[in-house]
């Protein structure tokens, strides 16, 4: 008998969202399907008996909507033989109760099995278990509804001792022609081994969410133009920023310099605490008040999230409102 | 001025990114990326593990979705799913009850079953007899013949789907 708990899912009950757990009976064919009827947080003993074969536990929330969607939440396999395994994932961003980061910057997978045998009767399932990593481009989406089933296994290892093994990857390998603007899945997962009367099942996963690096342009002014009293408007174009970053452009005088703090244009700024990244579009036309100096004048949009402050574009232009005035003075006494 | 007021403090709950030690650095490039990846991929860190070969169980064991391999009980603006296999017994007139109507809540099934107690009845089985190794009682099968309900065969108040009682020596004869 095992614990079966759904502690995970009660935030998902009352907002249109209903959970099932389904436990997966395996050893016949087809498998016996049973809906285990559990309390929104709580937890109650499996009575069905753990054999070679083993079950499967599926932790489902099925959406109400015209046409209902179904989640997987979580699995577990259980069976005699088969060994534990755990995988978690570290990141820089903290902040998010699924692991993500984002395009250029590292993680860790850290696997942890249990329970392995070694001897030579002991059954091939409990020798070992593979640990597979896929990887699933979103494309342009977000990822809502993709089919993970798609995801391509991107690499696959053995594990036949127990103990901790930790992974430290230094970018992701979403598939994506432009490493800026990948957006995407890993999922890295260990599985026990097919052996006659079990099947290869799924001992844990975790998903890692990799979102694009942001990116900006400035336009309007060009690099080097000149700017006298008329205010030409400036458009900043921001492209994937981060679920949660500030990100804002601001104006100093002078060429440009990182750590420069200049004066930010209130109607460019932006703070997003959200679960997908965000694009916008700023038009500032009224900034020339800042503009307080003849000479170079840098303009330059920053981010700021986890990861570091960051620059994502800039250009300087020049300044000029002194008025030359070109006269000749005579007086009327020497011409007398 | 109420949106910016409203901007800076956002951004002051936001982001407590800058500190004194922050150093603002140019984002990074594509190229940049794409070196930094070729050369992970030629030190891969799964490569410190053995080395394995074998088909993607994603692929050759799937998860099957819940709703594909389900039954929907729909009635009355109320929906739920029970596993496919767990309907036993469904009659002609109640048929039109056994799929999702739009703008139907779902709900668990245990809410369901108490709201529809009309129309709807179970068939408590044992485990056994879910997995075929015993048979239905003569009883259970005479309820399914005979009852004017839906009948959806439960264990432990959990719908569950049964699969066929095989003889010793069915069980024996390979399939063709």
């Amino acid at each position: 008998m095992i614990p079966i708990t759904t502690a995970s899912a009660d935030s998902s009950q009352s907002e249109g969202y209903t959970n099932f757990i389904r436990q997966v009976i395996m050893g016949t064919t087809p498998p016996v399907f049973w809906d285990v009827t559990v309390p929104e947080s709580g937890e109650r003993l499996s009575l069905v008996p753990i054999d070679i074969a083993g079950s499967r536990y599926e932790l489902w929330t099925v959406k109400t909507a015209a046409v209902p969607i179904s989640y997987l939440l979580d699995t577990a396999y259980v069976s005699a033989y088969a060994p534990e395994g755990t995988v978690t994932i570290q990141t820089e961003d903290t902040d998010s109760p699924t692991p993500r980061t984002r395009a250029d910057r590292p993680f860790t997978v850290t696997t942890t099995v249990k329970g392995l045998l070694s001897g030579g009767n002991v059954p091939t399932t409990s020798k070992s278990v593979n640990f597979l990593r896929h990887v699933q481009s979103y494309g342009e989406t977000d990822g809502t509804n993709i089919d993970r089933n798609q995801a391509t296994l991107h690499s696959q290892a053995s594990i036949d001792r127990n103990g901790t093994n930790k992974l430290d990857y230094g970018v992701t390998a979403i598939p994506g022609s432009n490493r800026l603007t990948v957006r995407g899945e890993e999922r890295f997962s260990i599985y026990s081994i097919k052996e006659n009367g079990s099947s290869d099942e799924r001992l844990d996963s975790e998903t890692l969410l990799v979102w694009p690096v942001a990116t900006a342009s400035i336009s309007g002014i060009q690099e080097g133009d000149t700017v006298r009293f008329d205010e030409v408007p400036l458009t900043f174009t921001l492209n994937n920023l981060y679920p949660k970053s500030f990100t804002y452009a601001q104006l100093y005088p002078g060429t440009p310099k990182l750590d420069t703090m200049g004066q930010i244009l209130p109607a460019a700024q932006l703070a997003i605490d959200q679960n997908t990244p965000e694009s916008r579009q700023w038009q500032v036309g009224s900034y020339s008040q800042f503009l307080n100096e003849d000479g170079p004048w840098t303009v330059e949009v920053v981010t700021e999230t986890v990861f570091g402050i960051e620059r994502l574009a800039y250009l300087t232009f020049n300044v000029n409102r002194s008025i030359k005035v070109n006269s000749m003075i005579s007086t009327m006494e020497n011409e007398k | 001025m109420i949106s910016h007021f409203l901007a800076t403090i956002l951004a002051l709950s936001v982001c407590q990114f800058a500190t004194a030690e922050s150093k603002m650095r140019d984002v990074t490039t594509h190229e940049a990326l794409s070196q930094q990846l070729r050369a992970q991929q030629q030190a891969d860190p799964i490569l410190t593990l053995k080395p394995a070969e074998g088909d993607d169980p994603t692929k050759t064991n799937p998860t099957p979705d819940l709703i594909a391999s389900s039954q929907f009980l729909c009635y009355n603006g109320m929906a739920t799913l029970v596993p496919m296999g767990a309907v036993l017994c469904a009659p002609e007139k109640l048929k039109s009850r056994m799929r999702f109507t739009q703008g139907a809540r779902i709900v668990t099934w245990a809410e369901f079953y108490s709201m529809n107690r009309a129309w709807l009845s179970t068939v408590a089985v044992s485990l056994d007899q879910a997995t075929g190794k015993l048979p239905l009682s003569d009883e259970m099968i005479k309820k399914v013949k005979n009852d004017t309900h839906i009948i959806v065969s439960t264990c432990q108040n959990g719908p569950i789907s049964i699969v066929p009682f095989k003889t010793a020596a069915e069980a024996q004869t390979p399939p063709r």
